[in-house]
């Protein structure tokens, strides 16, 4: 028994290593700052927000960004050109009654204390979809204490591979009320206020990723509950920022790390972040039904 | 013009006329010797017998005592015979010839020469010893046996003490008469009481300062056990990375750098079959089983000419043939896994065989506790060889190893090496040995992801290699030995499933080479060796066609079985040693590489998981390096202390890298993103070995420095490479006071992997993005630990045949942290704990490490039956 504890101990040290919070100050100091977009239309009925801000030096990793406000910002299509508001600092927002058409190629136009910044987007299409499998919770999880009767789940992976398209995922959960009722007040909110879970589908294997990659959805729902799937579509480059800021973000760390590199960027004048469209494609089904 | 021809007939006259007399007195000396002598007794001194024969034959005696010592004691077998008889009983077993002229008869040292050959052996096991040598007593003739254990030594005919040494093994002696060509092997036995660093004879030091080899480390799986070791588990690859100039990966890691050179440059050879991925457990564990490795022979410069294909080193393992006397049990259990070997003799001091075989305990504990992984290894060795005669041997032996790791449900990776080796010795005469081999080797990578639309992604890739090599060691004299060989290997690689060049590809690689070691005077020693290599390219194949930019502008089909895309070389190899004085010496090597085989990584991190080997092609092209390198030896006999120091430049030529970012797997235009460079590495690599006494130890320290230029990389400008760690210094210490207990320490110290690390960051949908400005123009702090081990040898009752043996070990004795990673945008808890930025946390965007191992703890069992 002592092995077996000493070999799990092993397998820990192996498998997860320790992390640990350390001070941290580059010898190179170039901490100029750059103006950062962070900017994905989609053409779903709602407004569109646009954020800027600026970069920050990694000595002052924990703070946050600083916005960009005052900035004079504009969205084209070539024959017309919307100006957008700034709601809160460093937001930017189209007119309410804008929506984007997939297939359009849009021109974001920054002007900022006396210096201009462009982008272009192709707003890819999204392809079409089958919606992910419902299944009995009892095919996902056994437990002899809990009747899974009328209870669903979902088994899918953050990251998937082989898919011709890459694609950006959001999946709700909308819950029925009855259920909501019967819950205590804390759970309640999270019910009625279901955040979507994100996750992507690459064309190829993303190595560096790999081990970032992890079962997510595992938690079970009752019959009646919606369940609201959205794909986004990716235009090639839009797809290479978005692996990359993934390699260099939520897949770094692992034992598998690339040569980290810059993520690439579409705007200019050393603009960094990228300005992107999607078009949408949105299924819904009912569990149990 | 009649002065000269007058002057020629003069010349003519005399020689004619010495001819004339030579004649003469060769009919006179015929008499002379076919006259009966008899002596007054068989026995005497020189002076004493060639005195009496003197006196009955009138004839006299001229020899000085250099050649024959007057006061020696002699023998002849009869008392009556000729004069001839009385002289050759006289002389007998004596390196001296006569010559009769008139009534004088001249003693002169024979120039005869005599070849006393064989193999230099274990006397326990039968086994052949690598690199064992052979000499003279109190000359420096000698020889050493080669990769079978063959020595061939020539000398002029004599009675001779010969000295026979191995490191760890007690020195033997003995004489040989050597009139006539002597076949004859000898035994060495170990010395089980002291650890392999001890039993070092003054010989065995010198060799040090009088061989060739430059930047060269032998060990055998003694040494290697003697070691502290991670986990207590023995490391034939952990134990090389303790040498000056070669770099480990990083924490844990069976991959290693040698002088700035990069992973794939390392030719790994187990019993002549290359290994493609030494790693089990991604590296924690080498695929070499410390029980089956007999020897390891490590090069980083001055190369011989019968190795080629790798620019930086050469790793050359030899497994154990078998105990060809008795059936041997031997093994040993560790936190990470179980071995076990069984060797004996088929036809006693004829035929061996032994298996060795390891299995991990990971995946015995995963599955028990139901966590959904799935972590193992396991590995197969097999040799045996058969003796036909005296001059004929095979050897078949073959490695197969297996490895998992799914450390989740949601992806898997399986990766394996097999190899299988053919060889037949064979002695065309004492002088020239050849030794032909069939050789394979097969590297398999498979990754599996389940998918959601039902299935698995699989992706597989690997290299399989068919060899045939003919090698030559022609004793030529004492002074010369020549090595020439050929060979030539077919490669076939799997590139993935849909990756590029059309999911395979085949290559040939060919190879002839000649090399000379010659002594030239006792002071200076050369070997210059030429080895001319190509490669070809066959169809069917697609090959994209590149513009300058590496964009593309066409695509080449080449048909199954055409041929496209030659490429030859030479490679000239010369190394010199010459001996300032008794106890230093210096040496100087240069060292030309060629390499057809690729691999590329995604991975800067210590383990290696997602490479893929390819060939040199029209967008590839095949890579070169120089090594120039310049060593000073000394033995300092007083301190029993061994110093050298080492200075070396290497030119790195068609070196690749990738653009950021890019997609190494099911990449159909994966070339377009590959990067060709040079890069160039120096050093001076120091070092101060005690290899005697009860205290043996080593000191290291190197620096070294190595940078890559690329266009397209860090925007052409010159970057220090990943493995850049300029200053490395490392003791071991081991003491054996006692033969119960040996203690060993070893401490490290390595200057942080150069890394490329931000400078500035911005987020982007809630995530932290890098922004970087030089290409590993950071460091990682420094590296050091201390490793610490006490073994324990229980004596053995008399009569009983089981020995154990237990070692305790500590890795990272002060738990230092070592930085195996630099993470941006981590979240932190209430409690300091990292957490995931997707899962509950308190604050955002620390910068945190990772370090892999803390202090580590281990008991390592061995036994022996």
């Amino acid at each position: 028994m002592r092995l077996y504890t000493y070999s799990l101990l092993l397998l820990a040290v192996i498998l997860s290593g320790c992390e640990e919070e350390i001070d941290y100050e580059p010898s190179t100091q170039n901490t100029t700052p750059r103006l950062v977009v962070d900017a994905w239309l989609t053409d779903l009925p709602q407004t569109q927000y646009i954020y800027l801000q600026q970069s920050r030096s990694v000595a002052n990793a924990d703070q946050e960004p600083e916005p960009i406000t005052g900035a004079e910002v504009s969205l084209s299509t070539g024959t017309t050109e919307v100006l957008l508001s700034e709601p809160e600092p460093g937001t930017y927002a189209t007119p309410n009654d804008w929506q984007g058409v997939p297939g359009t190629t849009y021109g974001l136009y920054i002007f900022w204390e006396g210096a201009t910044w462009t982008a272009e987007a192709y707003m890819e299409p999204a392809a079409d979809f089958d919606v992910v499998e419902l299944l009995p919770a009892n095919e996902l999880a056994s437990n002899p204490d809990i009747d899974l009767e009328n209870w669903w789940g979902i088994r899918f992976l953050t990251n998937q591979f082989g898919y011709e398209h890459p694609s950006k995922w959001d999946l709700y959960r909308i819950f029925p009320d009855s259920l909501i009722a019967t819950h205590p007040d804390s759970v309640q909110e999270q019910l009625r206020n279901p955040q979507p879970v994100v996750y992507y589908t690459h064309p190829s294997l993303q190595t560096d990723g790999l081990l970032n990659f992890e079962s997510v959805d595992n938690k079970l729902f009752p019959s009646g509950t919606v369940v609201r799937q959205t794909r986004y579509g990716l235009s090639e480059e839009h797809y290479a920022y978005l692996s990359a800021v993934l390699a260099e973000s939520d897949w770094s760390g692992g034992l598998f790390d690339p040569t980290p590199g810059n993520v690439p960027s579409n705007v200019t004048n050393n603009g960094l972040g990228w300005f992107g469209a999607s078009g949408t494609l949105t299924k819904e089904q009912v569990a149990g039904q | 013009m009649a002065k000269a021809a007058n002057k020629l007939h003069g010349w003519l006259l005399v020689l004619m006329t010495t001819c004339w007399f030579t004649g003469l007195n060769a009919q006179t000396g015929d008499d002379l010797l076919a006259k009966t002598v008899h002596l007054s007794a068989t026995q005497g001194t020189v002076s004493q017998l060639l005195g009496e024969l003197e006196a009955h034959t009138g004839c006299t005696f001229s020899y000085g005592s250099h050649v024959l010592h007057p006061v020696a004691l002699v023998a002849v077998s009869r008392a009556e015979q000729t004069l001839e008889a009385h002289l050759h009983d006289l002389l007998k077993g004596k390196p001296v010839a006569f010559s009769v002229t008139g009534n004088r008869i001249i003693f002169k040292r024979s120039q005869q020469h005599f070849t006393i050959s064989g193999y230099l052996k274990d006397a326990d096991s039968g086994e052949g010893l690598i690199g064992a040598t052979i000499r003279v007593a109190g000359t420096a003739k000698g020889s050493a046996a080669n990769q079978y254990g063959y020595y061939s030594l020539t000398l002029v005919a004599g009675s001779y003490a010969l000295e026979i040494d191995y490191i760890g093994y007690s020195p033997t002696q003995t004489t040989v008469e050597l009139t006539q060509p002597i076949r004859q092997d000898f035994n060495l036995s170990q010395d089980s009481r002291q650890l392999p660093e001890l039993t070092v004879t003054e010989h065995a030091r010198h060799e040090a300062l009088s061989s060739l080899d430059m930047g060269a480390t032998r060990m055998t799986s003694r040494e290697i056990k003697a070691l502290p070791a991670l986990l207590g588990e023995p490391d034939v690859l952990k134990a090389i990375q303790a040498q000056t100039g070669i770099k480990t990966v990083g924490e844990g890691a069976s991959n290693f750098y040698v002088r700035g050179g990069n992973l794939d440059q390392n030719l790994m050879l187990l019993d002549e079959a290359p290994v493609y991925n030494p790693s089990h457990l991604l590296g924690f564990v080498s695929v070499f089983n410390p029980d089956a490795v007999k020897s390891i022979e490590a090069y980083k410069a001055g190369t011989p000419s019968t190795y080629g294909g790798r620019l930086s080193s050469v790793l050359d393992i030899r497994m154990k043939e078998g105990n060809s006397k008795r059936w041997r049990l031997s093994g040993g259990i560790s936190p990470v896994s179980s071995r076990i070997t069984v060797e004996g003799p088929l036809v006693k001091d004829r035929s061996s065989v032994i298996l060795s075989g390891r299995r991990s305990f990971v995946d015995l504990i995963t599955s028990t506790a139901n966590t959904g992984q799935d972590v193992w290894f396991h590995d197969l060795t097999l040799k045996a060889n058969y003796k036909l005669n005296e001059n004929n041997r095979i050897f078949a032996s073959g490695y197969l190893g297996d490895d998992k790791f799914q450390p989740n449900a949601s992806y898997a990776v399986r990766w394996g090496n097999t190899t299988g080796t053919l060889r037949w010795n064979h002695l065309y005469s004492q002088k020239l040995f050849s030794n032909l081999s069939i050789i394979t080797s097969q590297y398999d990578y498979n990754i599996t992801v389940p998918l959601e639309a039902g299935g698995d992604f699989e992706w597989n890739s690997g290299i399989s290699d068919f060899n045939a090599k003919l090698d030559f060691n022609w004793y030529a004299s004492n002074n010369l030995k020549v090595r020439f060989g050929a060979n030539s290997i077919r490669h076939q690689f799997n590139l993935g499933k849909s990756g590029f060049l059309a999911d395979g590809a085949t290559m040939l690689e060919h190879a002839a080479y000649a090399e000379a070691e010659q002594s030239i005077g006792t002071r200076l020693k050369v070997r210059y060796g030429l080895r001319a290599s190509g490669m070809q390219n066959i169809g069917a194949q697609s090959v994209l066609v590149l513009n300058n930019d590496r964009t593309i502008a066409d695509t080449a089909q080449y048909s199954a079985g055409e041929t496209f895309n030659t490429n030859m070389g030479l490679e000239p190899r010369l190394a010199l040693r010459f001996m300032l004085n008794e106890t230093n010496s210096l040496k100087a090597s240069y060292t030309l590489n060629r390499q057809y085989v690729l691999m590329i990584s995604n991975s800067t991190s210590s383990f290696t998981a997602f490479d893929l080997w390819i060939p040199a092609g029209e967008n590839v092209p095949a890579q070169f390096a120089h090594q120039y390198a310049l060593g000073w030896y000394t033995s300092l006999a007083k301190t029993q202390l061994e110093g050298s120091a080492e200075v070396y430049y290497k030119s790195l030529h068609n070196q690749i890298d990738f653009v950021d970012h890019a997609q190494l797997i099911d990449n159909p235009e994966l070339e377009t993103q590959m990067r060709v460079g040079t890069g160039e590495a120096y050093g001076i690599e120091l070092q101060l070995r005690k290899t005697i006494g009860e205290l043996t130890g080593t000191a290291s320290y190197t620096y070294a420095r190595t940078f890559r230029t690329f266009d397209g990389i860090n925007n052409g400008r010159t970057f220090a490479a990943t493995y850049d760690r300029p200053h490395d210094a490392s003791l071991l210490l081991t003491w054996a006071h006692c033969p119960k207990w040996s203690f060993s320490g070893f401490w490290t110290y390595t200057s942080g992997r150069a890394v490329t690390l931000p400078v500035q960051l911005y987020t982007y949908a809630d995530l932290t993005v890098p922004v970087y400005s030089e290409r590993n123009g950071e460091r990682f702090p420094a590296y050091h630990r201390m490793d610490v081990s006490a073994t324990l040898t229980p004596k053995n009752k008399k009569n009983r045949r089981w020995q154990g043996s237990w070692t305790f070990s500590v890795y990272n004795a002060y738990n230092r942290h070592n930085t195996f990673a630099i993470n941006f945008g981590r979240a932190v808890r209430d409690d300091g704990t990292i957490t995931d930025p997707k899962f509950d946390h308190v604050r955002d965007n620390a910068i945190s490490r990772t370090y892999l191992i803390g202090v580590l703890p281990s008991v390592t069992y061995n036994f022996k039956f």
